[in-house]
């Protein structure tokens, strides 16, 4: 798949993600040595984007997991189909009628029944979520377990299951082991420690906000309409604003949205008041774009100078 | 290369990382496919198999940095310059050594051919004759580099280098080979100390990483606080921290389980409208959360001075980890720092309060007031849903100690919860009043030491999480 490090960073350039030599590394060692990766990191910078981009590269189907609270088996693995079945029994029913026609007694009838039971416990009624999909596929997948974090800490056991072995049994059919070893991609925002247990059979990977160089060519790559002096004021103003203390810190996601809008108003550099009007794509929250008004001077030179000065 | 990745793990071990075994088989499993060649995919590979936590990649940074160090880059550099010439150049070029006119030292040889794996071993061999392994300090840098080159027969070796650039000045004409050889020699000349400087002064950074042995936990566990230094103090933080998370999640887990209740008949025959009314999935009405809300009342006076920045941390990481919390602290006077805690780091709002920027924390202590206070201005929060723990010795200086109030309290409350630093001798002798306050509380713990707290904590989050009666 992957000859080098260098590759993997080579070809998830050509899909438009800009990753540095550990990203690169964690990607190639998951692909390797078939282990998942855990990716921590704050939000927006790009972790559900890696998953989708290596499913790209890889050509391979991408099935994802949203997690939440509550998430059980039976929406992350497998269902077994009772609408279909009961349709089934009730087209069938001459048929069922027929079979125990010969019975006398009710034990008898009973028997008979369940001596056909496989029908209906069968690969045709099972009904395959994201792990069973992943592990049955035909061609290998990319599996992507998104907030891993806000799952319960008895689903995390049952991951830990799937993700050691790649098999899942289900009892009425046996075990079911994967043909082909998905690629699996786990996120975790952080809001509660994921345990010891599933960390160790991932490979970690945490990523942070990119630097004003790697940001820099992100904006360029994804926003090409950005004249070269505005995706450069754009991404210094971003680094400097995350240097202030805000509720929350603008990651990716808002340069990019940031960078597009200013594109879209027709912006060929930052002036005061076009920063000042369009604070509120980067800046969620009233209290930080107040913060950030406070210091839109130093903002200011942040953009127009080359250096890239702390504003504490 | 083995070795030095085993006593690299050796380390980060040591510094509190805990990388297991397996974590160790994968990183060299790792290492197969991507080599050690690429210094940056090397350590992007140890860190993507031995880290667990960006806590813990902070961590492995700064030792990998210690650890794996180039410490011929400086040399090849110089040589990197001096490369095309001596390709390009005249055959006396490549044969340098011979100028001097003698038989060449293995310093000055290797040095001239930068070959690394000798100098690599004329340096350990220096390290071992000079006793490495024992610089601890800054000052002992340059003692330490100067016999590291006399061990090294630097004496020697740098007349050598010197008689080949006399030799070299001599030579006619002058050409651009000539100049070029003698800039290598001069630089190698006074390269090569400063590269022996730079290693002693790492060395000796991870001599110190390799000193920073953590002393381990148990017994401290079980230390008074009266006791414990500011390091051992810090040390607990953490672990009283590590233990409150995995509190947590005992808790959140504990609480669902109530939350499935009864059928909900009207949802279930919608969900089953599909199946002609049968009814396959069964939909459950929920129970509503109940929110805990737990009240904090610590003692800052300067009778339990030892034990309050530790105590201070326990309230600051209960409410760090419960969703719902009132913090308060007194004296005599009693102050909120609900809103002190959410804004700044422990250590800034624990600052605060030791500067009277709450309340006078030089005050007489006084129980009877400080409750009255939080009767008169918060008994209104408290309700059936709330635990209230109260932190502190008792000690209330021969003062009314109001013990109705603590009695109304516990009336209206979930559950009450007394942890008193000090031991349970000590307690009702002089100016304690704890006999007088211990009948209204559902549980007292002396928690003199760390262990006592964590015992007490287990105990406060089964109460606070069971379902009020």
């Amino acid at each position: 798949m992957f000859e080098s490090v260098d590759d993997v960073a080579d070809k998830f350039e050509k899909k438009k993600y800009i990753c540095g030599n550990e990203i690169a590394t964690a990607v190639f060692l998951a692909e390797k040595m078939g282990k998942p990766i855990l990716v921590e990191g704050p939000a927006g910078v790009g972790k559900t984007e890696l998953a989708k981009t290596a499913a790209d590269v890889m050509g391979a189907e991408l099935i994802r997991l949203q997690c939440y609270e509550g998430l059980d088996e039976t929406k992350a693995l497998y269902e077994w189909e009772y609408g279909k079945q009961l349709l089934y029994t009730q087209i069938l029913k001459e048929k069922i009628d027929e079979l125990i026609g010969g019975a006398e007694t009710l034990a008898g009838a009973v028997e008979r029944i369940s001596s056909q039971e496989e029908v209906f416990f069968s690969r045709r009624f099972v009904l395959p979520r994201p792990l069973l999909r992943a592990i049955t596929a035909e061609k290998r997948t990319a599996l992507l377990i998104d907030e891993v974090d806000r799952a319960d800490p008895e689903f995390e056991a049952f991951l830990l299951e799937i993700l050691s072995d790649f098999q899942v049994s289900i009892p009425e059919l046996g075990t079911i082991s994967a043909a082909h070893v998905p690629f699996v991609v786990l996120t975790s925002n952080n809001t509660r420690e994921v345990s010891d247990a599933l960390k160790r059979r991932c490979l970690y990977l945490f990523i942070n906000y990119p630097s004003h160089e790697q940001e820099l060519r992100i904006v360029r790559l994804k926003v090409p309409g950005a004249g070269e002096r505005l995706a450069r004021e754009i991404v210094s103003v971003v680094q400097s604003v995350r240097t202030l203390d805000l509720k929350k810190t603008p990651s990716i996601s808002e340069t990019l949205d940031w960078a597009a809008a200013l594109v879209i108003i027709g912006a060929a550099s930052l002036t005061e008041d076009l920063l000042n009007s369009t604070l509120n794509v980067v800046l969620k929250f009233e209290e930080d774009i107040e913060e950030a008004r406070k210091r839109l001077p130093a903002l200011l030179r942040a953009a127009h100078g080359t250096e890239n000065p702390e504003l504490h | 290369m083995e070795r030095k990745i085993l006593n690299f793990i050796e380390l980060l071990r040591r510094n509190g990382c805990r990388v297991s075994p397996l974590e160790t088989l994968d990183c060299f499993g790792g290492l197969v496919h991507t080599g050690v060649a690429d210094r940056e995919t090397f350590r992007n590979t140890l860190r993507a198999t031995l880290v667990k936590s960006s806590a813990e990649a902070e961590l492995f940074d700064e030792l990998f940095e210690v650890f794996f160090f180039n410490e011929w880059g400086a040399l090849s550099r110089i040589h990197a310059a001096f490369r095309d010439e001596a390709r390009r150049g005249p055959e006396w070029l490549r044969n340098l050594p011979a100028l001097s006119g003698e038989a060449p030292e293995a310093l000055a040889l290797a040095l001239i051919e930068n070959d690394t794996a000798a100098l690599q071993r004329i340096l350990a061999q220096a390290d071992e004759s000079a006793g490495i392994d024992s610089i601890v300090y800054a000052f002992q840098d340059n003692p330490y580099a100067h016999r590291l080159l006399s061990h090294m027969n630097w004496g020697k070796a740098s007349g050598q280098l010197e008689r080949i650039r006399d030799t070299l000045r001599r030579m006619e004409p002058p050409s651009t080979a000539r100049d070029a050889a003698d800039r290598l020699i001069r630089d190698l000349i006074s390269g090569f100390p400063e590269t022996v400087r730079e290693h002693v002064r790492r060395r000796r950074r991870r001599n110190r990483a390799d000193a920073l042995r953590k002393p381990a936990l148990e017994p401290l566990l079980d230390k008074n606080f009266f006791t414990l230094t500011e390091d051992e103090k810090r040390l607990m933080k953490d672990a009283v921290k590590k233990l409150a998370e995995k509190m947590k999640t005992i808790v959140s887990a504990r609480t669902r389980t109530h939350r499935r209740g009864k059928l909900n008949v009207r949802k279930t025959l919608r969900r089953n409208v599909r199946h002609g009314g049968v009814p396959f999935h069964a939909a459950f009405e929920w129970k509503r959360k109940k929110k805990r809300q737990i009240v904090v009342l610590c003692d800052v006076s300067e009778s339990v001075r030892y034990a309050s920045s530790l105590m201070l941390h326990f309230v600051y990481c209960v409410q760090e980890l419960f969703a719902r919390v009132r913090s308060f602290v007194f004296v005599s006077e009693l102050g909120e720092v609900t809103s002190l805690f959410n804004r700044r780091d422990s250590g800034a709002a624990f600052a605060d309060v030791m500067n009277n920027k709450v309340i006078a924390v030089a005050d007489h202590t006084n129980y009877g007031l400080a409750l009255l206070r939080f009767h008169e201005r918060f008994g209104h929060i408290v309700n059936k849903r709330t635990t209230v723990i109260v932190l502190g010795d008792a000690r209330t200086n021969y003062a009314d100690p109001r013990a109705w109030i603590l009695k109304d309290v516990r009336r209206r409350a979930h559950g009450l919860v007394w942890l008193n630093p000090e031991s349970r001798s000590g307690w009702d002798q002089d100016d304690s009043v704890m006999g007088k306050y211990e009948p209204y509380c559902d549980a007292v713990f002396e928690i003199r030491n760390t262990r006592r707290l964590l015992h007490a904590v287990s105990h406060i989050t089964r109460v606070s999480c069971r379902t009020p009666g």
